[in-house]
């Protein structure tokens, strides 16, 4: 063998690369900075010192500076990113305000979801590395929870897992996820986490009904051609591809 | 601070699939070479860190000292006791740049650099790290005597044999696969 074949077979090497999702973790681990010695103001303790000032007039100021500091408090919280002190405020929040407007909590933790994935999309594009794996975790408990909550919802009240509403959210997660793993240039979520096997589990479920019930209904040309497309992609397993079909088919 | 983090980190961004892979040829498996070169660029960080160092230009020679800490991390795993193992890339989920070959043709690649990988080992330390600077990182003989501490004469003479020595271990055609167990 001539050595400049062998130095080809050694070029081969080079395609030989660690995975992206490790290499940017590991950034974020080596420079892992320490969490900052910032406390939270008990809610509490905040109406404690608010009875004690409304009744003495004099003390007008101090009950009003305690309110423009719980407001400050209250914004930065809304301006905080996983891994940062004020997150949990901010996640607590969130849960409150869903749970108040939203009554159903699987289209609730599909919102949730999408929020967390609009964070991993501003911490990659600003190159935040120190709240990158703290997001990737956040985001992938809120795909389990998600996940969980549309399978008892499909259990339990199958007409209202199949509306409209919960395939657009599904399908539109999906695409944003898409999007910030290209941004990222890695997944972020390994195949065989707990996460991406419940989530492909719920959406299967919902594409295996959606079938069932496509299959008795009386479908024109065209909507029958889109079922063949959508049987295969299930065939295939491709269930995102299948519930965006879905889409298609119901409008 | 901020100075010595945006520097070091731009390092890590240049050196790490460097290290990685440098590292992954020597262990034979994925896993460990994530850990022994995550190790690697830790201790860099710690190092370089260190009151003075970024600002004194204490490391001259970055791409240097992360070999040598590689080379050390390494010998300490082996010193644990630690034997080496070879897994197959069929056997194993290592990223593998991808050429857009159909599937036998990717086969066929995947079974060459597992050849190639088991011949490596083969050969003594010292050219196996010649030949990977000098084929795989594509350092000139100038840049692998900055890394080596020898002269120009003696690099070129130690690749020459390296591949050499390597030919003795690689053969004409894709061989049979078997595990390589180094004590």
């Amino acid at each position: 063998m001539e050595d400049q074949e062998l130095a080809q077979k050694l070029s081969l090497l080079k395609r030989i690369k660690p995975r992206q999702d490790w290499v940017m973790l590991t950034r974020a681990r080596i420079f892992k900075e320490e969490p900052s010695q910032g406390r939270l103001i008990s809610p509490l303790a905040v109406l404690g010192v608010l009875r004690y000032y409304c009744g003495r007039p004099a003390f007008v100021m101090p009950v009003l500076a305690v309110l423009v500091f719980g407001g400050i408090l209250v914004q930065s919280a809304q301006k905080s990113m996983p891994g940062d002190t004020l997150y949990a405020m901010r996640s607590l929040m969130e849960r409150a305000q869903y749970q108040m407007v939203v009554r159903d909590p699987a289209l609730a933790n599909l919102d949730l979801a999408s929020f967390r994935l609009q964070d991993l999309r501003q911490i990659a594009e600003s190159n935040k590395v120190e709240n990158l794996e703290p997001a990737i975790r956040e985001f992938q408990e809120s795909v389990v929870a998600a996940s969980e909550d549309l399978n008892k919802l499909a259990e339990a009240e199958p007409r209202k897992a199949l509306q409209v509403q919960v395939k657009e959210k599904l399908v539109q997660l999906g695409q944003e996820r898409t999007a910030v793993e290209q941004i990222l240039g890695a997944a972020i979520a390994d195949e065989e986490s707990e996460g991406v096997s419940k989530w492909e589990e719920a959406i299967r479920k919902l594409v295996e009904r959606e079938l069932a019930d496509a299959g008795q209904s009386t479908l024109s040309e065209d909507q029958e051609a889109l079922l063949g497309q959508i049987e295969q992609a299930a065939e295939e397993q491709d269930y995102e591809k299948a519930l965006q079909l879905l889409l298609e088919l119901g409008a | 601070m901020d100075e010595a983090r945006e520097y070091f980190s731009k390092i890590y961004d240049e050196y790490v699939e460097h290290i990685y892979r440098f590292v992954y040829l020597k262990t034979g498996s994925p896993d460990i070479a994530q850990d022994l070169c995550s190790d690697v660029f830790l201790r860099g960080w710690q190092a370089y860190k260190s009151p003075g160092t970024h600002e004194s230009g204490r490391i001259v020679n970055m791409r240097a000292f992360l070999y040598q800490l590689a080379r050390n991390v390494i010998a300490d795993h082996y010193r644990k006791g630690e034997k080496m193992q070879f897994l197959s890339l069929e056997q194993t989920a290592i990223e593998f740049v991808d050429f857009g070959e159909g599937p036998d043709e990717m086969a066929g690649t995947r079974l060459e650099i597992d050849q190639i990988r088991i011949a490596i080992l083969e050969i003594p330390e010292d050219y196996q790290n010649l030949l990977i600077w000098r084929y795989l990182d594509d350092l000139s003989i100038p840049e692998i005597c900055q890394l080596t501490g020898k002269s120009e004469e003696a690099v070129r003479v130690g690749i020459h044999r390296g591949l050499r020595r390597l030919k003795e271990y690689v053969p004409e055609a894709l061989p049979q696969l078997k595990e390589a167990e180094v004590l």
